[in-house]
C-alpha cells in the first residue's frame, strides 16, 4: 500500500513536472523576451551586423543566454542577460549614424549643405561612445586618372574629417583613407553608378 | 546487497547527468579562454570585430552556466568560443586602399 502511494505520487511529480515545464512558453518573460528578438531582427534588417559588429556579436549571445536561463527558470539571470541584449541593441541602433555615406559633386570635394546635419549627429555619436574610432574613407568614380582619383578621394576624406573636428570630435579618433576609383559601390559604367561612387564611407574601428 | 543497488544505481544518475560532459566541458573552456586570449593579444577586434567579440560573449557565457553545473551547455558555448576565436585568429588583416602606394 505505502509502496504503491509513494508510486502515485512521484508519478503525479513527474507528470506535474513534464507538463510544468513544458507548459512555460508564454508569459511577461516570454513576450519580453520575443520583443528583443523582433528588435534585434528589426536592428539586423538596418545593417547592424555590418556597421557595428561587436553590439550585434554582443546582442545575439546575450539573447541566447536569456532565452536558456528563461527555459531553466533562472529569472534574475534571464533578466540580467536580457538587459544587457536590449543595451547592446539600443547602442548597435544608435551607432548606426556612424555609417551614413556622404554624396559629392563631381571632380569635388566640397561638402553639400545638406550633410552639415548628418555630420553634427555622427559627430555627437562618437563623443557619446568613445570605445571607438572611425576610419573616413574618400571614393570617386573613375573618371580621370587612377592617381589623381587616389588625390580627390583624400580631399573628400580631409573634408568630411575637418567637419568632424570642428564638431568637437578629436582628430585623433578620426584616420582618413582614400580608395580613390579602386572600390566602387556601383558600376562605373553610367552617369547614375558614378553619382553613387563620389562619395566618403564610415567605418567603426573597435579599440 | 541492496546498498550496493542503490550505489551503483546513484554513480549511473551521477555519470549520466554530468560525465556525458563534465570532463570535455572543463577541457573545451580552457581552449576556448586560451584563444580568446590569443585574440586579445593579436588584436583582432579591428580585423575580425564580430568573431572576436562572439568568443568573448560565449565564454562568458560558458563560464557562467559551469557554476550551474551546467556541464553539457557549457560545452557547447565552450566550443562555440573556440570556433569563433579561431575563425577571428584566421581573418585576413584589413585590405590597405593601393592609393597608399601611388600617392607615396
Amino acid at each position: 500500500m505505502k509502496g504503491k502511494v509513494l508510486v502515485a505520487i512521484m508519478a503525479a511529480a513527474a507528470l506535474a513536472l513534464l507538463v510544468g515545464c513544458g507548459g512555460v512558453t508564454s508569459g511577461p518573460s516570454y513576450d519580453a523576451l520575443n520583443a528583443a528578438k523582433a528588435d534585434f531582427e528589426k536592428a539586423t534588417a538596418m545593417g547592424m551586423k555590418e556597421c557595428t559588429p561587436v553590439e550585434y556579436a554582443i546582442a545575439e549571445a546575450e539573447l541566447e543566454f536569456a532565452e536558456h536561463h528563461l527555459n531553466e527558470l533562472k529569472i534574475d539571470r534571464f533578466k540580467d542577460h536580457l538587459a544587457k541584449a536590449n543595451e547592446m541593441i539600443g547602442e548597435g541602433v544608435d551607432k548606426l549614424k556612424l555609417c551614413k555615406v556622404i554624396y559629392f559633386d563631381f571632380d569635388k570635394y566640397a561638402i553639400r549643405p545638406v550633410y552639415y546635419p548628418v555630420l553634427y549627429h555622427m559627430a555627437e555619436t562618437m563623443l557619446k561612445y568613445d570605445d571607438v574610432n572611425v576610419e573616413v574613407q574618400g571614393h570617386t568614380c573613375s573618371i580621370g586618372t587612377e592617381k589623381y582619383n587616389c588625390w580627390l578621394g583624400q580631399k573628400r576624406a580631409d573634408a568630411v574629417k575637418d567637419v568632424l573636428v570642428l564638431y568637437e570630435v578629436p582628430a585623433e579618433r578620426l584616420t582618413t583613407v582614400s580608395w580613390g576609383e579602386y572600390m566602387p559601390a556601383e558600376s562605373n559604367a553610367t552617369e547614375a553608378g558614378r553619382i553613387k561612387n563620389r562619395r566618403v564611407e564610415f567605418e567603426i574601428i573597435y579599440k | 546487497m541492496r546498498k550496493v543497488f542503490y550505489g551503483i544505481l546513484l554513480v549511473a544518475f551521477m555519470v549520466s547527468l554530468f560525465g556525458c560532459c563534465y570532463g570535455d566541458a572543463k577541457r573545451a573552456i580552457a581552449d576556448a579562454e586560451a584563444a580568446v586570449d590569443q585574440t586579445v593579444a593579436k588584436g583582432t577586434i579591428t580585423n575580425a570585430p564580430y568573431e572576436t567579440a562572439s568568443a568573448k560573449a560565449y565564454l562568458g557565457g560558458a563560464n557562467e552556466v559551469v557554476g550551474d553545473c551546467d556541464w553539457c551547455k557549457a560545452l557547447a558555448w565552450a566550443n562555440k568560443a573556440k570556433n569563433m576565436a579561431d575563425a577571428a585568429l584566421a581573418a585576413p588583416p584589413r585590405a590597405v586602399s593601393p592609393c597608399l602606394a601611388m600617392m607615396d
